[in-house]
């Protein structure tokens, strides 16, 4: 398994801490987790095609920014954004699911990071990383879809140029 | 703090309009609370706080229920068609157990 499965598989262990163990600390970190998970599927999907050095391609992964990223997702979620190829490519719903999971995801993982004054319920955090490994599914059975691809690129680069 | 570009007129509408999908699941959910702000990036957002029975929660497998109550509020609001547009919506969950236990004003 790589990084991003491994990091899933913890992120459901964080979700169910056990008794005696610190629950909002554990909770926290199973969303902060989960967030990543899907973040670095979607980087390493990305830059997989890359046939540059490892060194390179660290580089490439290093590009992504997490506020593009929720830009596009949002954009794909909600039916607005537009792909690369003319006439863009239809989005389908498990690539919907994906973005709006992304989304999702990304603002819980901030507020789990940072908001001390928050408490989480274990329900919140169980969701998030329902819905994360739900996302992983969809993006296996999406991956290869003309949609999928040109979403990837708009992770790294944003909004196609008109 | 509440931050929206909304109407009271709207503001009431959207609230009537949450109680209704909320009366979609008398089995599931025991209330939906909602408030207009902004997320961790500054966009405009609206919280979805949905508390869930017991019994939904140990019934019914966990992406299945969250995501039908997720796509009842967003085709039943319209959030992606219409004045709500420009808001993201974001939900979370909890049981009544675990608010019961809790005890989070905002969640009342």
């Amino acid at each position: 398994m790589g990084i991003a499965e491994d990091l899933l598989m913890l992120a459901g262990r964080l979700a169910n801490p056990a008794p005696g163990e610190p629950e909002q600390a554990s909770l926290r970190r199973s969303i902060s987790t989960a967030y990543y998970a899907l973040f670095h599927l979607l980087v390493q999907e990305a830059v997989q095609s890359w046939n540059g050095s490892p060194t390179a391609r660290f580089g490439l992964e290093r590009r992504f920014e997490h506020r593009t990223m929720k830009d596009m997702s949002n954009a794909v979620w909600r039916g607005s954004w537009r792909g690369w190829s003319t006439p863009s490519p239809v989005v389908p719903p498990e690539l919907q699911n994906v973005a709006s999971v992304f989304v999702d995801l990304q603002e819980a993982r901030q507020q789990a990071d940072y908001d001390n004054a928050k408490t989480w319920a274990a329900m919140d955090a169980q969701a998030l990383v329902a819905d994360a490994q739900f996302a992983f599914d969809n993006w296996r059975t999406v991956r290869a879809h003309p949609a999928a691809n040109e979403y990837l690129l708009s992770l790294l680069i944003g909004n196609k140029r008109e | 703090m509440a931050t929206t570009y909304l109407s009271p007129q709207q503001l009431k509408d959207f609230a009537q309009k949450v109680e209704e999908v909320a009366k979609k699941f008398p089995g599931e959910v025991v209330r939906i609370r909602h408030s207009f702000g902004r997320d961790w990036d500054g966009d405009p957002a609206i919280y979805f706080r949905i508390v869930v029975t017991d019994e939904a929660r140990r019934r019914i497998p966990l992406a299945e229920l969250t995501g039908k109550i997720k796509r009842a509020l967003i085709d039943d609001l319209a959030l992606f068609a219409s004045e709500y547009s420009v808001y993201i919506p974001y939900f979370n969950f909890r049981t009544k157990a675990e608010q019961e236990k809790l005890k989070d004003p905002q969640w009342e």
